[in-house]
């Protein structure tokens, strides 16, 4: 469906990203600001816009032309951490993915390096940076985060993360100066990149925060602050600072943000954010970003309203809570909306992947689960050419449960390797493996004379899940397993995944791509708790042996592969090979049963809306959805 | 009738106090807690939480303490008016409820209004002229209004207003007026959005009640005495007026107290098809989300509302029918 | 327990001797009676018949389904409804049939669009050999009331995944038409019983009971559905989610109907001929069902007739929840789930046909009730 960059080595991109960024030595009066900030310097209540900016602000190549300031951004946001879409609108990270996905490119960050023996991480920030108070963002923001929070026993009583965390040795964050930080890792740590690049894991609250403000409730800094958290409500500092530092919905007026909109006032119906008038970017012309004034979000309940929202022109830009099966009505209405959808492509490989749970707590199903003949005939058995016809208008691609063919790792044969629909094949394979008696619904009969059933459980209701799994049901009644699919949404699946009570769980392939490495999920060993096919075992791995269940040695082996592999350098031959031994594992032992992926995902632009890329564009969690897209240099025009 | 105001009064403290328990197990009785949920939400939306996080936030909201002692605490602050904060928003509850009850009551009262309005002189009329053209054409209508689902006819109401009348999705005011401060405008803004949910909430309860006042009426008209006044001559008009609908109201008096629960309950299910700012998203954000103090308080401010409902709607009963006598045994 | 007022109709009005239309008249049973007034209820009469008609389909809706409820075709996504036809394109009049029809894929609108092909005449066949089904799993059948050959026929046109809305509908009928009688029952039973005691007694036990009425009617339901919904082991069967919840919602809904009762009996224990009956030496069970109950029969039927279709209506509200019935299984509840959003509304509004169908039954039961009501009360004209 789409091409990746070919990825060079680290180094080279650096200085690449370094040339692309013209330095702004040009005089400070050149800088001009939106009028309401023009306003309020008349005024005296703010500084010139010269003060407000860093010396040297990121120079932002707008995506068609230069904007005009001005303008209420229409919104809508939905789900039970409501907010979340509209913060990703807002958020500014230390890097962020470039529109193609290739490349991480700095953003608050002015540049980085890499020592030779990747250890060190060198990042230096941009003198005269602000918070949105107009205090000076520097160095020891970030030190704050990671000496009095996440080193803190009390704030962090289990230490920073398993991110964060070597056998080899402690990490350590060492300032050279107000705007230069060196980060040493124990070992070779190139992939601190691929996780900034992801803006939300090089963003507020989780590299940095803001100390000035912050002290007031951290004992540190503070001998009052027991007092002032007792004075507040809360039963010990450490829930003050923590309400204080990540405010829930990221919805705090009181609180400094470096993001571009900051949150400005909530009434009973909808949520304000205004511009940050000490945002760190310009355009070309030296006109300080964000051209847009306010954002407006109306929060939303019914996913339906949302859809009806964006189909009748009432949002100017949604993308988060539309799906494929929605274009018929978006298309609709797009002249009487005065709208336009654009498809942009996906990072999934697939909408529903299947994963048994290998630990399964029935031990039949168990069985049958770790024998890679039944996870065959799982996988020959679905028919994803119709899935993909049915569902995603044939805009689909039948593919395995691995990355994506556009990592350097993944070898081309891999793609089609067992998803071709071959019911005899199946049967057979079934046969063959003692599956032989059948009931009087013509279903196979397990070792122990039960009907051969499992329930596949769709944890979130992205894409078409339900209806994929539905026909995945269909297809398996013509090989003898009855599927049973339903739908734990939310909670209630993190606890059942915790309780091991999953037999068939499912999500969707993303964090396929190489810049998922830093946070691969189901491909990888770091977080159990996301740890479908194998739980059990990654629980063994993260509590070093204390909990779970030993694994195998085959799973111990291919354990030890994956995190070598995270110890290459993105790019390097060793990074290729080992890759390639690693997922070989995905390729032929089929732990992960793919469907049909890549599918593209709308996005509903407003005719009033200008500076959204629509060409070559991503749309995901690997890129972090809105971040590519910059939306402080998106502008209204009538 | 002092006595017996003051006599429920004490007993309402009473169910109150069993409420609160139930309320408190209710919103307990699913799974986990709210940190499960909101680290589904963020793992759904492709953000990780880690483990140390989890178990940080979990001192932090206070959920490691046993049921018992969370209920202990929630109820002594509820009961000195402090009804806690709700994670989800980090606001106080009250603060929560204080933005969004008051739209709540006016839609409520304003559906109880409607239904009222409407249903009575219909059930008048149709009992009077029953079996003729108009009682079957009203009865139909009524019933098609009781049949249809409510969340069904809200999104297609939705659609068809904005498709041919251009009336803004949702909410209870059009943007231009969310940030404007309250002037005439804006209230005929909302009285225009209103009217929809008014209609969606109260067909439901329309129909029931023109059917009770219907056959309660009918009921009366066949009592001796209205035969023997119409015997005596009296006009048609107060023969029907003066005794009979009176007290064929009393029934429909009686329900008032129990049709709040209803509307508030259907409200529920229409507010989130509307996104109206009424505490039913609310409510059923905090459910899905186990936000336990900001559901537990709503649940219990309802609840107290419905109450009240109630025992007004028990006075009304004694005032209306002077037959009722409290103080009599049998 | 309806002699009681016939006999004491009878002694005031039956003296003759020489049996009269109008002696016949007041001389016939209840039962009889009740008919003969129901039958004027037009309405009524004819919503009975549908009704009958319905529940027959429900219960034997594998003949009357052209397809299995899950039978996912293909080629006839999304399909419109197939109108039936009797006279064909160059005029000729012919037994009922359908076009063939083809579909394309339009990318621009991301729309099938169906042409029918009028070359292509497929006439509906009756009795028909077609899939294969067990009728209620006692005996394994092929023969369909209706279908075509060669070709598929879509009455209420096919849903996403190309299965029959027809069939589906069908097969919704029979849990969504039986489920929830019980707790009907069960609630109509609770309410008369502990609304009664509590009417007729007063005093300790009536307010006793009110406070657990109260308590149980100022709960609102929705935010017990939902919390309910969450707790409700994920391993039940749907059948058995259902009948738990419809369970849980009449002890919860016996309250409404035992205020009402109350309501009345304060009322009627006032009255002379109950006094009467008291100084006479009835006991309080004996006054309570002969004489109190049929004093507001009328009343309690009318409640019951609404409850059912209330419980129909529960059943869709539960699953715009995300409670109802669990797929596989199907009924309108979950049909109705399934066009619950604006793609159905604007592009496929026969998804719509299961909402029509509820409001359907629901005005079916309501007018049998509104006869009932009138019935009750046979000596009023």
């Amino acid at each position: 469906m789409f091409m990746f960059r070919s990825l060079s080595k680290i180094g080279l991109y650096a200085v690449i990203i370094l040339m692309l960024i013209v330095p702004s030595v040009s005089a400070q009066e050149q800088y001009s600001e939106a009028p309401m900030l023009a306003e309020q310097v008349a005024q005296g209540a703010l500084p010139p816009v010269s003060e407000r900016l860093p010396v040297e602000p990121l120079v932002v190549e707008p995506v068609e032309s230069v904007g005009v300031y001005g303008g209420e951004l229409r919104f809508a946001d939905a789900g039970v951490t409501a907010l979340w879409s509209s913060s990703q609108v807002r958020q500014s990270g230390l890097f962020r993915y470039t529109q193609d996905g290739a490349t991480p490119v700095l953003d608050i960050a002015k540049s980085y390096s890499f020592s030779d023996d990747l250890k060190t991480f060198s990042l230096v920030l941009r003198e005269g940076h602000k918070w949105s108070d107009g205090s000076p963002f520097t160095v020891d923001d970030i030190l704050f985060w990671w000496e009095d929070v996440a080193n803190n026993p009390e704030l962090s009583p289990n230490g920073p993360g398993a991110f964060w965390t070597f056998d080899e040795g402690p990490v350590v964050f060492e300032k050279i100066s107000d705007v230069e930080l060196n980060i040493n890792f124990p070992i070779a740590y190139p992939i601190v990149l691929d996780r900034f690049g992801r803006t939300f894991f090089s963003s507020d609250t989780n590299i940095f925060l803001p100390k000035h403000y912050l002290s007031n409730w951290h004992p540190s800094y503070n001998e009052e602050a027991a007092a002032i958290a007792t004075e507040e409500g809360f039963e010990t500092w450490v829930q003050a600072f923590q309400s204080h530092s990540t405010p829930s919905r990221w919805y705090d007026t009181e609180r400094p943000w470096l993001w571009a909109w900051i949150p400005q006032e909530e009434t009973t119906d909808r949520v304000v954010f205004v511009r940050n008038p000490y945002y760190h970017a310009v355009d070309t012309e030296g006109q300080q970003l964000p051209y847009i004034d306010r954002i407006i979000v109306t929060p939303v309940n019914d996913l339906q309203t949302l859809t009806l929202m964006a189909s009748t022109g009432e949002l100017d830009f949604e993308a988060y809570f539309l799906g494929l099966s929605d274009m018929p009505v978006l298309r609709a209405n797009e002249e009487a909306g005065n709208y336009q959808v654009y498809l942009a492509n996906s990072l999934r490989t697939s909408d529903l992947a299947l994963m048994p749970n290998q630990n399964a707590a029935d031990p039949v199903l168990r069985e049958l689960f770790q024998n890679l003949d039944f996870r065959r005939a799982m996988s020959l058995g679905i028919n994803r050419e119709r899935m993909n016809e049915t569902l995603y208008f044939g805009l689909g691609t039948p593919y395995p449960g691995i990355p994506l063919a556009a990592n350097s790792y993944v070898k081309p044969e891999w793609t089609t390797m067992n998803i071709e629909y071959n019911v005899d094949e199946a049967n057979a394979i079934l046969d063959s493996i003692g599956l032989t008696e059948r009931d009087s619904d013509g279903f196979r009969l397990r070792s122990d004379g039960e009907r051969l059933s499992m329930v596949i459980e769709i944890g979130v209701l992205e894409g078409r899940k339900m209806d994929a799994c539905q026909l995945v049901a269909e297809d398996y009644v013509a090989i003898g397993i009855e599927a049973i699919c339903t739908l734990t949404e939310g909670s209630l699946f993190t606890q059942r995944h915790n309780a091991n009570e999953l037999e068939v769980p499912t999500w969707h392939l993303d964090r396929a791509a190489l810049f998922g490495r830093a946070n691969p999920l189901f491909f990888g060993w770091e977080d159990a708790t996301q740890q479908r096919w194998g739980p059990l075992w990654a629980q063994w791995f993260q509590s070093a042996g204390a909990q779970g269940e030993e694994p195998p040695q085959e799973i111990k082996d291919l354990e030890e592969l994956f995190r070598r592999w995270q110890g290459t350098e993105a790019g390097s031959e060793e990074f290729t090979q080992l890759g390639q031994q690693y997922f070989e594992y995905f390729a032929t032992q089929l732990p992960i049963i793919g469907t049909v992926g890549m599918f593209p995902q709308p996005l509903v632009v407003s005719n009033r809306l200008k500076n959204v890329a629509t060409e070559g564009i991503f749309w995901g969690s690997d890129t972090n959805f809105y971040a590519p897209y910059l939306p402080a240099q998106w502008y209204i025009q009538e | 009738m002092l006595n017996y105001v003051l006599r429920r009064l004490l007993y309402m403290v009473f169910t109150l106090v069993a409420l609160s328990v139930v309320v408190f197990i209710i919103i307990q009785l699913p799974p986990g807690d709210y940190l499960t949920t909101y680290v589904a939400s963020l793992q759904a939306q492709g953000t990780t939480v880690d483990d140390q996080e989890v178990a940080a936030l979990r001192a932090r909201y206070g959920l490691d303490a046993s049921p018992i002692e969370q209920y202990w605490l929630w109820i002594t602050n509820f009961v000195r008016g402090d009804m806690g904060r709700s994670f989800a928003y980090n606001r106080p509850v009250a603060e929560l409820l204080a933005d969004r009850l008051p739209l709540t009551i006016m839609l409520s009262v304003s559906t109880l209004f409607f239904v009222y309005l409407v249903a009575i002189p219909i059930g008048v009329y149709s009992a009077l002229r029953q079996y003729s053209v108009g009682d079957y054409l009203l009865s139909i209508i009524g019933f098609i209004g009781m049949a249809t689902p409510n969340f069904m006819l809200a999104l297609i109401l939705m659609y068809f207003f904005f498709k041919y009348f251009g009336i803004s999705v949702g909410g209870l005011f059009s943007s231009e007026y969310v940030l404007e401060p309250w002037s005439l405008a804006k209230v005929w803004d909302m009285l225009q959005h209103l009217w929809v949910p008014v209609l969606v909430i109260g067909t439901a309860g329309t129909a029931s009640i023109i059917r009770v006042m219907r056959s309660s009426l009918l009921d009366e008209l066949g009592k001796q005495y209205v035969v023997t006044a119409r015997a005596k001559g009296l006009s048609e008009r107060r023969l029907t007026f003066k005794y009979p609908v009176r007290i064929a109201i009393n029934p429909i008096v009686s329900t008032i107290g129990w049709q709040l629960p209803h509307i508030v309950s259907g409200e529920t299910i229409i507010a989130i098809v509307l996104s109206l700012p009424t505490t039913g998203p609310l409510i059923y954000g905090a459910l899905l989300n186990q936000d336990m103090f900001l559901a537990g308080s709503i649940v219990m401010m309802l609840s107290i509302l419905t109450l009240i409902g109630t025992l007004i709607s028990d006075i009304l009963l004694v005032l209306v029918d002077p037959r009722i006598s409290f103080e009599k045994k049998a | 327990m309806d002699a009681t007022k016939d006999s004491a109709q009878k002694s005031i009005t039956g003296r003759g001797t020489e049996i009269t239309a109008e002696e016949r008249y007041y001389m016939a049973s209840q039962s009889q009676l009740m008919w003969r007034k129901f039958r004027k209820h037009r309405l009524a009469l004819i919503s009975t018949v549908f009704l009958i008609a319905i529940y027959f389909l429900a219960f034997t809706y594998e003949f009357w389904a052209p397809y299995e409820m899950q039978t996912q075709h293909e080629d006839y996504l999304t399909a419109p409804p197939m109108v039936i036809r009797f006279v064909d394109s160059e005029g000729n009049l012919r037994a009922p049939f359908v076009y063939g029809t083809s579909n394309e894929l339009n990318m621009d609108t991301f729309t099938r669009e169906y042409v029918e092909d009028t070359s292509q005449i497929y006439p509906i066949q009756f009795f028909v050999r077609g899939q294969e089904y067990s009728f209620w799993g006692l005996f394994k059948s092929d023969l369909h009331f209706f279908g075509v050959e060669n070709s598929k026929i879509f009455l209420l046109g096919t849903d996403g995944l190309g299965r029959d809305l027809l069939s589906r509908v069908l097969a919704g009928s029979r849990i969504s038409l039986t489920i929830g009688l019980v707790g009907v029952f069960l609630a109509f039973t609770l309410g008369c019983v502990l609304g009664g005691i509590s009417g007729y007694f007063g005093g300790a036990t009536d307010t006793v009971i009110q406070r657990v009425v109260e308590f149980l009617i100022s709960l609102p339901t929705t935010p017990l559905w939902l919390a309910l919904s969450a707790a409700v082991p994920p391993r039940w069967s749907p059948i058995q989610v259902y009948f738990a919840i419809s369970i849980i919602l009449s002890i919860f809904g016996w309250a409404g109907l035992a205020r009402v009762v109350r309501g009345k009996l304060l009322e009627l224990r006032e009255y002379d001929y109950v006094i009467s009956a008291r100084l006479a030496g009835g006991t309080d069970g004996y006054i309570i069902f002969s004489h109190l109950l049929p004093g507001f029969m009328s009343y309690l039927i009318v409640h019951l007739t609404m409850a059912i279709p209330g419980m129909i209506l529960a059943e869709t509200a539960l699953s715009f929840l995300g409670l109802g019935i669990r797929a596989p299984a199907v009924s309108w509840g979950t049909l109705m789930q399934d066009a619950q959003n604006v793609r159905s509304i604007a592009i496929h509004p026969w998804l719509l046909a299961p909402g029509i169908i509820v409001i359907f039954v629901v005005l079916f039961f309501n007018f049998i009730g509104d006869g009932l009501r009138d019935a009750a009360d046979p000596y009023k004209l």
